[in-house]
C-alpha cells in the first residue's frame, strides 16, 4: 500500500498545496519550521484519523481558516494496476470530521501507519507504562479485542485499590477483596499472554533489524518481564489467586495492588547489559528504530500489508554509518513474503532538515520533496 | 435569566437522567405552555407514584402491595431466583417470556470507587431467601461488566455450597450479523462457544 497523492487545504501552515508520491522511499527536505512534520502529520491523519502530535483537530486547522480539507489517493495494490481509492477528509470547529470514503475503508487500520518522530526515544528511557501503552497498542492492532482487556483490567484495578482504601479504613472486611482478585487474575493471565506472545513474536525481528542498524554481530534481546511469568504452569490462575491473597496485608498497608500485569516491563538486554541503563544514546536510538523496522515486518511475515512508516527528524540523530544502514534497511526486502501475492510495496516517508544527511545515491533512488512555508517548493528527484 | 418558578422547574427536570438543560428548559416551556389540568395530572402522577409505590418484601421489585406481580403469581416457580440489578432489568427477561422463576432485586452493583460495598445491596436478603425457603437455582443476570461481575462471583462465593448458582451466558445477539458485533462480543463467543 502506498499513498499516491495528497493533496492539503488549510492544513497547519499550508494553505493549499498537493504532490504526487512514488512508492519505496520519499524524502522531505525543509528548512525547521517549513511544514515537514505537518506534512506527516496530514498524511497519517488522512488515513488513520489519527495524529502522532495531538488529539485535537482544532490545532490542525490553518489560523485564520474556517476548516482544513486533505485529499489522498491510495494504491493498495503495489502493481499500481487498479484498487486505488481517493479519500477526503475533512474538519471544521462545531461541524466536525467528514469524511468521503471513496469506496475505501472509513478510516484504515491504525496498524497499516507507523508512526516515528524523536519523542519515541521514551520507549526505552521512559518508565514502564510507556513500555506497556505501547505493548498494548501493537497488540490492539492485530487483535482489537486486547483493548477492552486492557481498559477492564484497568477498571478492575482501580475498583480493587479503592477497595483496599475502604477496608483499610474498617468500612469493609479485607476477605471480601476476593472478587475483584478473581477478576484481576483471569484478566491479567490474558493480558500477560497476550503481551508476552507479542514479545516473542517481534523479539527475533528486533534483533535482526539492530544488528542491521548498528553493523554490530550481536544484537539485544527483547524480554518481556512479568511477576506471572514466574508462575509455575499448570493452574496459574490458582496459584496467582493465591499470591495475590498473600499479598493482601502488604496491599492494604500500601493501600494498592502490588501483583498484576500492571507492573510489568520489557528489556533489552545486550550482552546481559540492560540498554534502559546502560545504554548509550546512539544504542538506544538504533533500538527504537529497530522495534519500529520488526513491528513495519511483522504483518508482513504474517502475511499482511505492508504498513506505511512516517519518519520524523530521524536522521538529524544518527551517526552516519547509521544512518546508510537506517536507508539499507528501509528499503531492504527482509522478512517479506513474496509468495502471498499481497502487496509488498510500501512506502517510507522521511524528513530531514539537511539535504546533506542523505548521500547522493540515496537521494537518487528516493523521490525527493522540499517544503518551504507551508508550501511544495520543489519536487524532483535529485539529478545524479 | 428566567423568573424564579421557571428557574427553579428547569433545575429540577435537569436532575433526571439523560436531561440536560437544554432539553429542561425546552420541557419547562412545553408544560408552561399547557392547561393547568396537565400539569396538575403530572405532579399528581409523580406524587402517586412515590407514595403507592414500594419495593416488594421478598424480591425487591417495585410494587403497588406488599409482594410484587412475580411474587404473587402462584404459577411462578419459586424454587428459581433470577438476581437483578435494577427492577428495569426484569423488564427484558419477562419480555423474552421463557423465565417463570422469581426474581430478587439487588439495587445496584458492588463499587468500591461508587462506594457500593455488599451491605448496601441486597444480598444478605438473598442469603436469607435461599435459606428459608425452597429454591433449587440461583441465576446470576448482573450485567456483564467488571462491577456485576465482581457481583456475580461475590454472590457465588456465599450461596455455591447451598444451591445450584448459575451465570446468564455472553455471547452475540441473536439475529445480529456477525460483521456488526464489536470484537469483545466475538471474542467471549468464541469463548463459551458450544458443540452442535
Amino acid at each position: 500500500m502506498y499513498l499516491r497523492r495528497l493533496n492539503l487545504i488549510s492544513f497547519r501552515n499550508y494553505s493549499s498545496a498537493g504532490l504526487e508520491l512514488a512508492p519505496g522511499t520519499v524524502i522531505i527536505l525543509g528548512d525547521n519550521g517549513a511544514g515537514k512534520s505537518n506534512f506527516l502529520e496530514a498524511v497519517q491523519y488522512s488515513l488513520s484519523g489519527r495524529s502522532y502530535r495531538t488529539c485535537r483537530e482544532a490545532e490542525m486547522v490553518k489560523k485564520g481558516a474556517p476548516r482544513f480539507r486533505l485529499e489522498a489517493e491510495i494504491e493498495r495494490n503495489g502493481s499500481g494496476g487498479g484498487a486505488a481509492f481517493r479519500r477526503t477528509v475533512s474538519f471544521e470547529p462545531g461541524a466536525g470530521v467528514r469524511i468521503d470514503t471513496g469506496g475505501g475503508p472509513n478510516w484504515l487500520e491504525p496498524g497499516s501507519i507507523l508512526c516515528f518522530s524523536s519523542e519515541d526515544l521514551q520507549l526505552i528511557k521512559g518508565p514502564p507504562a510507556v513500555r506497556r501503552k505501547f505493548l498494548d497498542e501493537a497488540i490492539s492492532r492485530r487483535h482489537p479485542a486486547h483493548h477492552g482487556l486492557v481498559l477492564d483490567y484497568r477498571k478492575v484495578l482501580s475498583q480493587r485499590n479503592r477497595f483496599l482504601q475502604r477496608a483499610a479504613a474498617g468500612l469493609l472486611p479485607l476477605a471480601d477483596i476476593a472478587p475483584w482478585d478473581r477478576q484481576l487474575a483471569t484478566l491479567a493471565l490474558a493480558v500477560h499472554d497476550a503481551r508476552q506472545s507479542y514479545c516473542r513474536l517481534i523479539s527475533p525481528l528486533f534483533h535482526d533489524a539492530y544488528k542491521e542498524l548498528s553493523g554490530e554481530r550481536e544484537g539485544p534481546l527483547l524480554a518481556y518481564r512479568s511477576q506471572i511469568s514466574g508462575l509455575a504452569e499448570g493452574d496459574r490462575e490458582t496459584a496467582l489467586l493465591r499470591a495475590m491473597a498473600e499479598a493482601w496485608q502488604q496491599d492494604m498497608m500500601r493501600l494498592s495492588t502490588s501483583i498484576g500485569t500492571h507492573r510489568d516491563d520489557m528489556d533489552f538486554d545486550l550482552s546481559g547489559r540492560s540498554l534502559k541503563s546502560y545504554g548509550s544514546q546512539g544504542e538506544q536510538r538504533t533500538a527504537v528504530l529497530a522495534i519500529l523496522l520488526a513491528g513495519r515486518r511483522l504483518p508482513v511475515a504474517c502475511g499482511g500489508h505492508q504498513p506505511l512508516l512516517l519518519l520524523d527528524d530521524v536522521m538529524s540523530e544518527l551517526d552516519p554509518k547509521r544512518r546508510r544502514r537506517l536507508m539499507q534497511a528501509l528499503g531492504s526486502r527482509q522478512g517479506y513474503q513474496e509468495t502471498t501475492g499481497l502487496s509488498i510495496i510500501g512506502q517510507t516517508i522521511i524528513t530531514a532538515a539537511d539535504r546533506e544527511l542523505f548521500t547522493g545515491e540515496e537521494l537518487k533512488a528516493a523521490a525527493v520533496i522540499e517544503v518551504r512555508d507551508g508550501a511544495v517548493a520543489a519536487m524532483k528527484p535529485e539529478a545524479g | 435569566m428566567f423568573p424564579a418558578p421557571v428557574e427553579q422547574l428547569i433545575t429540577e427536570l435537569s436532575k433526571l437522567p439523560g436531561i440536560g438543560r437544554r432539553s429542561a428548559q425546552r420541557l419547562a416551556f412545553y408544560l408552561l405552555g399547557r392547561p393547568r389540568d396537565d400539569a396538575a395530572a403530572l405532579a399528581a402522577a409523580i406524587i402517586d407514584v412515590k407514595d403507592k409505590i414500594s419495593f416488594c418484601r421478598r424480591c425487591f421489585n417495585f410494587t403497588e402491595e406488599e409482594l410484587c406481580v412475580f411474587c404473587r403469581d402462584a404459577r411462578r416457580d419459586d424454587a428459581l431466583i433470577c438476581v437483578v440489578e435494577e427492577p428495569s432489568d426484569i423488564i427484558p427477561i419477562e419480555k423474552g417470556g421463557e423465565y417463570r422463576g422469581l426474581y430478587h432485586v439487588l439495587g445496584g452493583s458492588l463499587s468500591p470507587l461508587d462506594g457500593i460495598d455488599p451491605e448496601h445491596l441486597r444480598i444478605k436478603e438473598l442469603v436469607e431467601r435461599v435459606q428459608t425457603g425452597d429454591v433449587a437455582e440461583v441465576i446470576l443476570a448482573t450485567n456483564p461488566n467488571t462491577s456485576g461481575e465482581s457481583t456475580a462471583l461475590y454472590i457465588a462465593d456465599l450461596l455455591r455450597d447451598k444451591l445450584r448458582v448459575t451465570r446468564l451466558a455472553s455471547g452475540l445477539p441473536v439475529g445480529a450479523d456477525l460483521e456488526y458485533a464489536d470484537e469483545a462480543t466475538v471474542s467471549r463467543a468464541l469463548m463459551g462457544r458450544r458443540e452442535l
